[in-house]
């Protein structure tokens, strides 16, 4: 059977694990451990190897959500987690020093894979800051070849997280049915 | 007779830029699979002229003295009705630009076409032609109230001056509407981006329908003392909305599957970004219409034809994103020109289905 894969990715505490528990059938794997470093002050544990759910589908198939370590010392694992992907989430953490940094800097470490691939965007934690705006997110995005879809995102709110992946996929189909 | 040298057709073309040109020369080349060639106006079997193009008049009166019996195609948003000339709408379809110009050539009389490429029928001799052009007006009259609605007429058009005045002054206004003898308040709050709404969402819907002439309307400026008195109680009230949220929905109410007046619906429409989806309220097909317009600027009915979905969907949401400022014409002249491509179905088509539809099932 093939192996359909869903990546999710951003930096640390942008709600990777929680997104992926809000659609994954089967509760998630994650490879927790205590956070060192500048991780500390942002989450007591953090995600070191990565998150891993499924969603089951009609007919037996599956698709595997991986999250991948938000750390940039694990990136060497990114290329390795998009091998045989759909598509990519990105999640950025609004609350966090410099968010367009952030986002410039996983929209470029995911390059290749955006280019055949498609990506959709959400912007976590803006009930804590709501500065910067959607709008500035949109500004920056709109330099791209293909604006991709931006949201605020709650992460633990499942309907947040299934508008953005169904972004995701009419992006990647418009010939997909209402 | 026409010159159809080495099995190609001769085209020669006037009023358009030179990139234009470019472009077709590409699209003969490789669409038309060198069917046809572009070449000089000494050279040409068929013209094709660009009507809309400054110093159109010249231009016509010009290129007919030099050229009384060339077959022409004239390019245009809507047919200018010239005699003897095959007409096809802009932006170009190639297979319309194929077909008139295998038409022109081997039809020198050149019969006049419609909108589509479709020959005009010949209408009813025994009419008279004013009764023929009233009968026009008439249905052209009840097509656009289909297609268009003046926003001047509705609250929609009060509620945009409003917060544009707001956003201006940087200050709270207050719209009170009388509704069942009582004046209900829609606060507006530009600073935090916020509105709060008195109004029930029935209520609301109706008033967006109703001409605005028929509503009994007051504007309220809020001192800063209060504005910042209320701005600050807003957490706690259960009636606040995002203002972006607001006039999303308000435009949706009072489009009802049409768009403004005066919008160009032949003209390429492009998307500068998604609408915030997570926080608005969602429209059939919505993202299907986002996916299209963000890739490439298209015709709205186009987008509709090519989703197969009923424009009212494509024009509703136009009309919404408008209001948010997300949408505007393509000002590329390649993509005037030109009608995109159809995106292709992605390879993995019945996957992405059945994700969907799971995503759906348990939303």
């Amino acid at each position: 059977m093939s192996h359909h894969k869903l990546i999710f990715t951003g930096p640390v505490g942008a709600g990777k694990t929680t997104a992926i528990t809000a659609i994954s059938d089967v509760p998630v794997v994650t490879t927790d451990e205590q956070a060192s470093d500048m991780t500390r002050n942002r989450k007591a544990s953090t995600t070191v190897a990565l998150d891993y759910g499924t969603m089951k589908l009609a007919g037996g198939e599956q698709i595997h959500l991986y999250g991948t370590p938000g750390q940039e010392r694990f990136s060497f694992m990114w290329d390795i987690l998009t091998r045989g992907g759909i598509g990519l989430i990105l999640l950025v953490d609004n609350s966090r020093e410099d968010p367009f940094a952030d986002l410039r800097f996983f929209l470029d470490a995911f390059q290749t894979f955006i280019d055949s691939h498609k990506v959709a965007i959400g912007v976590t934690r803006m009930d804590q800051s709501n500065t910067p705006t959607l709008a500035q997110y949109q500004e920056i995005l709109r330099q791209r070849p293909v604006t991709p879809p931006c949201f605020e995102v709650d992460a633990r709110r499942r309907e947040d997280v299934v508008i953005l992946v169904q972004s995701l996929l009419y992006s990647l189909d418009p010939w997909l049915g209402e | 007779m026409t010159k159809v040298r080495q099995g190609r057709i001769g085209v020669a073309v006037f009023g358009l830029d030179q990139r234009s040109q470019e472009t077709l020369r590409v699209a003969f080349s490789r669409a038309g699979k060198g069917a046809y060639e572009l070449v000089g106006e000494a050279a040409a079997d068929v013209a094709v002229v660009n009507m809309d193009n400054a110093g159109v008049a010249e231009l016509w009166t010009g290129y007919r003295a030099r050229h009384a019996s060339l077959p022409t195609i004239v390019l245009a948003l809507q047919d200018p009705g010239l005699e003897n000339t095959l007409f096809v709408a802009r932006p170009i379809r190639l297979e319309k630009l194929f077909a008139a110009i295998d038409k022109a050539t081997v039809d020198s009389g050149c019969g006049q076409t419609g909108e589509n490429g479709h020959s005009v029928s010949t209408e009813d001799p025994g009419r008279s032609i004013a009764g023929r052009s009233a009968e026009r007006q008439r249905k052209n009259f009840q097509a656009n109230k289909k297609l268009f609605f003046d926003p001047q007429h509705y609250l929609l058009s009060r509620i945009q001056r409003l917060l544009a005045e707001a956003q201006k002054k940087k200050t709270a206004y207050r719209l009170l509407i009388a509704t069942e003898g009582a004046w209900q308040a829609v606060t507006f709050f530009p600073l935090s981006g916020q509105v709060l709404v008195s109004l029930d969402p029935q209520r609301l819907q109706h008033l967006c329908t109703t001409p605005v002439y028929c509503i009994d309307i007051r504007i309220e400026r809020l001192d800063s003392k209060e504005s910042t008195r209320l701005e600050q109680s807003l957490a706690q009230c259960h009636d606040v909305q995002q203002l972006d949220a607001f006039l999303w929905q308000v435009s949706l109410w009072t489009a009802q599957g049409r768009v403004p007046t005066g919008t160009d619906l032949s003209a390429p429409i492009y998307l500068s970004c998604w609408p915030n989806l997570t926080r608005l309220r969602h429209a059939a097909n919505i993202m299907r219409v986002c996916t299209l317009l963000i890739e490439q600027a298209r015709p709205l009915p186009l987008v509709a034809r090519v989703l197969n979905i009923p424009r009212q969907q494509v024009f509703a949401f136009y009309t919404a994103a408008q209001s948010l400022g997300l949408v505007g014409y393509a000002q590329r002249e390649g993509d005037r020109l030109l009608v995109a491509e159809a995106p292709a179905r992605h390879g993995q088509h019945k996957l992405l289905a059945r994700m969907l539809g799971k995503l759906k099932r348990n939303a």
